[in-house]
Parts: structure tokens; C-alpha cells; sequence
């Protein structure tokens, strides 16, 4: 399934002139001020900036799970401020991919049926979803821990089974938080190899301190703390 | 389908048991007062005060007959569970339990006098031509309700003759005028005594005034005004009530509460990836609400049972229902508007 030239032509993502602040009852975080950034299909992006300084909260926003307070922004045509959450939802399920800089596995479920959840809410036979689970795992060196759960595993075997998640559904962006942030340096490089392999015409947004791992990104996008 | 099924791996069973231990405890509790405060005897135990509904006095006998009621008295009927037979087999001799009580005969043209004359001992149902009626102290020795099935037997020239008839309804324990000591009652239609009769003779004529016996209160007024009669007793019940329900809430509130924290981590991963919001709404308020009516279905069965057991009263069908219900619509009150804030804090949190 090739996307078609149009959609080609079009932006994955248009972040313009975003703010966000993190308001509870007592206090208003300011975050993000002024951020615009688009990103293209097969584009890669490194997103960088001091811890703090709101990355996370843009993969947040870019995916639809927060609302910008001021702004606009566009996700694969769907307008990130005005979209239903279940049409944001529905968005994420079928073209957006997140690895999570915690993870986010579910600690109940094996290494196999977290790496394909996505395929199994998306509707796909429990079979089918688990030969392409275990066949992402096997790619990042997880074949011999299908059966374990993430409490059984370690900080790098965990990320593994994440980015595995991420990579069985052939997302058209995929949004890394720190993705190779508790991988040895041959690992690091393998896994970065393995996600633009797998993944040639998805829109990539990297979040890394890592500059190696910022080096094989197509471009650098830097953000600053907000005082 | 599988966003609900993860979700559901996640409940944590042993903390679902405990807050369903905990909810039945607490609903039993509740379920307890308001069941008993069903029944005005609660003002005689508490207050020892006025609500008439278990008055024990006779009915009036009467010497003039016009107008008035005529019921045969005979004596001893044997009353028997039919489970009690060893081999399901049919003789009342077969039973390990039987009692024999005293029998009232009634003319089933007469039906409504006769509903009349026992409207303010009446436990539950209406005596009928197609079924016995029992005492509740017969009725609770058995485990019978109404409905069940009821052996009798009566003892002719010609050898024990019995019958299997349904229960129709239930009165309370109440002595006919004439009757000696012995406790128990059974009360049915002429045409179902008939068939047994043959050769056991006639019974005594006894007469009574068609209206009900002195100061008695029908089970419905008796309620009635347990809830709204007196006014101390009103408060009483109101504030019995409130606890009750009370304490229910707040079990409900803390086990929704607990469920709720127990799912979130699941549930914004879930929501991350891109299950919509309704379908992980819908899946904690099926949880949640399953838990309150199992609970609150346990805790009425159990408050009934307690009831039965401690006060030997006999509980209504309706009585009980009308209790679960109210409990567990209580429980779906707590439960969905908490399960509507915890799915829209979803989008707002990572
Ligand atoms: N729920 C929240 N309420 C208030 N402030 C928050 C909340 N979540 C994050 N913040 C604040 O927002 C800022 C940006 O957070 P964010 O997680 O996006 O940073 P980051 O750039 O990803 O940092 P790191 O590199 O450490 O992961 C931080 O200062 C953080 O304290
Ligand atoms: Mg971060």
C-alpha cells in the first residue's frame, strides 16, 4: 500500500506558532512558546533541547493527546485543534507510532502480546498480529523472551519490546522519545539501522541527547526552555 | 474487543474480591436495616410502641351470622416439606418432618371476606382457590415460600389421605379463637380440603366478622406507616434509611475509586495507542457496575437471610427486589458519572 502522490506532496505533521502551558488548580506551567515545525513523509527530524524544555509534550501534541493553548497544528490533514478525540484516536491507532521514553508496556501481558497490541485493536486475527510481533521482536534481538513479562526484563530489553510495538504497524509517523536511551552504543546504532530500514517513507520525529543518534536524522530541530 | 480485554487483565482479582467482600459487608448492613425496618415489628423491638401489623389478638367470633363469616375448624392437618421425602416418594408417613396444625376450611365464594378477615396478618400473596395458606412460624420451620409446593395429610376411617398443594400465601403466626394452644395454621379452600375429607368427618362451624382482626394493620399500611405514620418512628426509619445507604455509597465510591486507580496506567496506554475514549469508558463502568449489583444482590440475599434467621421473618419476594434495586441503582449513581471524570482526565494526561 504506497501512499498516493498527493498525500505524498503534504506534510505529515504542521506544528505553527504552538504554545502550551500544564494548567491545574493552583499553578500554570508555561512550556512551549511560539514552536512551528512541519515535517514531511520520509523526512527525519531531531528533536533536541534540555531536559525540561518540552519534547515529550510536543510528541504529546503532535499525536493528538494534548490540545495546544494557542496555535494551530495539522496531522495527516486533521486539524489537531478542532479534531473529535476519537477522530485524533482513530488517527493514532492506523498511522501514528510512539515509543515511549517510560515505555508504556502493559505489565500484564507477555513481550509477544505487548508488541502487537496495535495490530490486535486495529482488528487484525490474534495469530496473524503475533507472527508480526514476534517477527519485529526477533528483529531487535527479543525472539528468545516472547513469553516474559516487562517486569522480567531489563530497562534495554523493555525498549526493545517497545520499539518493537512500534515498528510492527508500518506507521506513516513515528514519534521516538529517547528511543535508544537504555541501549549499549552497537545497539543503539543496530536499532536506529533497523528503524529507517524498516521504516524508509515514515515521517520520524527522534527526541535524543544522543548526537549519534541525532547525526543519522535528516535534519535538527532545537528548542529551548521556557523561563 | 481487545481494548476492553486488556483492560480486563489488568483488574487485579484479589483486589476486586476484597472490595466485593467489603461492598456485600457494607450493603448487608444496609440492605439489614432497610429490610427490617420493613417490618413494624422493628418499632415493638426498638420502641416498644404502637404499629399494630403483629398483633396477635384473635379474630372476632361472632353469634350472629348475618352477614358474617363462616369457616370450618379442623383439627390436625399434617404439614410436611415434600423434599423431606426420603425417595421423593408420596406418603406424608414417609416424611422425617411433619407437624400437625389446626385447619381453617373457607368457602372460596367467600374468597374476598376471607382476604378481608387475614388483611392485617398477611405476611405476603393472597389466599386463593388454587392454593394453602400457612402460618410463617410453619412456614419458616420448612423453608417454604410462596409458590413452593406443601404436603398435607389427613388421617380418615380410611387411612391417611394427602395431597400436594402450592402455597399461596403466608400469615402470621395468629391463633384462631378457638383453637388450643397448638401452634401453627394452615388455612385453605373447601374444594382442595374435599378430596381428603372422605370419612375424616366434619370440623367445628366457627363464625367471624368479615373485617380484619382488631387494630391490624395490613403489610403494605404497616410500611406505610413505618415510613410516614409516626413521626418519631418516620425519623427513625429515615435516619436507619440514610445510613444504610450511607455507608453503601461510600463503599462505592472507594471501590470505584480503587478499580479506577488500578486501570489508569492501562488506560491511557490504551488510549495513547488509540483505543477510543468510549470503549475504555464502557469497560470500567461494566466492571464497576458488576461489581455493585453482584455486590448488592449478594448483600440483600444475605441481609434477608440474617432477617429470616435472627428474626425468623418472613421477607417478601418484592421486599427483597425493591431493596437490591434501590442499592443498586444507588451503586450506578456513584459509578457513572466518577467513570465519565476519569475518561475525560485521559486526554489531558500522558
Ligand atoms: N502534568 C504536568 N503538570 C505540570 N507540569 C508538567 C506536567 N508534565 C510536564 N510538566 C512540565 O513541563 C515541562 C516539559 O516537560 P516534558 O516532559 O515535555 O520535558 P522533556 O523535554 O521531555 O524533558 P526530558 O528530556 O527530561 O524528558 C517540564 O518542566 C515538566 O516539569
Ligand atoms: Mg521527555
Amino acid at each position: 500500500m504506497s501512499p498516493s502522490p498527493h498525500i505524498d506532496e503534504q506534510p505529515v505533521l504542521v506544528l505553527d506558532a504552538i504554545a502550551y502551558d500544564y494548567v491545574d488548580r493552583r499553578r500554570t506551567v508555561p512550556v512551549l512558546r511560539n514552536l512551528s515545525v512541519s515535517v514531511s513523509p520520509g523526512e527525519r527530524l531531531a528533536l533536541l533541547g534540555p531536559s525540561g524544555s518540552g519534547k515529550s509534550t510536543i510528541l504529546d501534541i503532535a499525536s493528538g493527546l494534548r490540545r495546544p493553548t494557542a496555535g494551530w497544528g495539522q496531522l495527516l490533514g486533521h486539524d489537531l485543534t478542532s479534531s473529535s478525540p476519537g477522530d485524533l484516536a482513530n488517527l493514532r491507532l492506523n498511522s501514528v507510532a510512539r515509543i515511549y521514553q517510560d515505555f508504556q508496556l502493559f505489565p500484564r501481558l507477555s513481550a509477544l502480546d505487548n508488541a502487537a497490541i496495535v495490530p490486535r485493536l486495529k482488528g487484525m486475527p490474534k495469530k496473524q498480529s503475533r507472527d508480526l510481533a514476534r517477527d519485529a521482536l526477533n528483529r531487535v534481538g527479543m525472539a528468545h523472551r516472547l513469553d516474559h513479562r516487562p517486569s522480567q526484563l531489563s530497562g534495554g530489553e523493555q525498549q526493545r519490546i517497545a520499539i518493537a510495538r512500534a515498528l510492527v504497524t508500518e506507521p506513516l509517523l513515528l514519534l521516538a522519545d529517547e528511543p535508544t536511551g537504555s541501549l549499549d552504543a552497537d545497539l543503539r546504532d543496530e536499532i536506529v539501522d533497523l528503524i529507517i530500514e524498516v521504516l524508509p517513507t515514515a515521517a520520524i520525529i527522534t527526541v535524543s541527547h544522543d548526537p549519534e543518534v541525532a547525526a543519522r536524522m535528516s535534519r535538527t530541530v532545537r528548542i529551548e526552555r521556557t523561563a | 474487543m481487545t481494548g476492553p480485554v486488556v483492560l480486563l487483565r489488568h483488574v487485579r482479582i484479589a483486589d476486586l474480591v476484597r472490595d466485593l467482600v467489603m461492598l456485600v459487608l457494607v450493603g448487608t448492613l444496609g440492605a439489614f436495616a432497610m429490610l427490617f425496618s420493613a417490618r413494624s415489628t422493628f418499632d415493638k423491638v426498638i420502641f416498644e410502641a404502637a404499629l399494630d401489623y403483629e398483633w396477635r389478638s384473635s379474630a372476632p367470633a361472632v353469634s350472629d351470622t348475618t352477614g358474617a363469616l363462616t369457616l370450618e375448624q379442623v383439627s390436625s392437618v399434617s404439614v410436611a416439606r415434600l423434599s423431606d421425602t426420603p425417595t421423593g416418594g408420596s406418603r406424608i408417613s414417609d416424611f422425617e418432618h411433619s407437624v400437625d396444625v389446626p385447619a381453617l376450611c373457607y368457602d372460596p365464594a367467600s374468597a374476598t371476606q376471607v382476604n378481608q378477615l387475614f388483611a392485617g396478618v398477611l405476611a405476603d400473596g393472597v389466599l386463593d382457590a388454587r392454593g394453602v395458606t400457612l402460618d410463617e412460624a410453619t412456614a419458616y420451620r420448612f423453608g417454604l415460600r410462596v409458590g413452593d409446593e406443601v404436603g398435607l395429610a389427613v388421617s380418615t376411617n380410611a387411612g391417611l389421605v394427602e395431597r400436594r398443594y402450592p402455597i399461596s400465601a403466608l400469615v402470621l403466626p395468629y391463633l384462631p379463637p378457638t383453637a388450643s394452644q397448638s401452634s401453627g395454621l394452615v388455612i385453605l379452600p373447601q374444594t382442595l380440603f374435599e378430596p381428603m375429607r372422605s370419612g375424616a368427618g366434619t370440623g367445628t362451624a366457627v363464625t367471624y366478622t368479615s373485617t380484619p382482626v382488631p387494630g391490624a394493620l395490613s403489610h403494605d399500611d404497616a410500611i406505610y406507616s413505618a415510613a410516614f405514620g409516626a413521626p418519631d418512628l418516620t425519623a427513625f426509619v429515615g435516619v436507619v434509611l440514610a445510613l444504610g445507604i450511607g455507608i453503601w455509597v461510600i463503599g462505592n465510591v472507594r471501590a470505584v475509586g480503587e478499580l479506577a486507580q488500578n486501570l489508569a496506567g492501562c488506560a491511557r496506554t490504551l488510549f495513547a495507542i488509540g483505543l477510543p475514549r468510549w470503549k475504555i469508558r464502557a469497560t470500567v463502568l461494566l466492571i464497576a457496575l458488576g461489581l455493585g449489583i453482584l455486590a448488592a444482590i449478594s448483600a440483600v440475599a444475605a441481609s434477608a437471610g440474617l432477617v429470616t434467621y435472627w428474626a425468623s421473618y418472613y421477607i417478601q419476594w418484592r421486599e427483597t427486589v425493591t431493596v437490591a434495586v434501590l442499592l443498586a441503582a444507588t451503586s450506578a449513581l456513584v459509578v457513572i458519572p466518577f467513570s465519565r471524570r476519569a475518561s475525560r482526565q485521559l486526554e489531558e494526561s500522558r
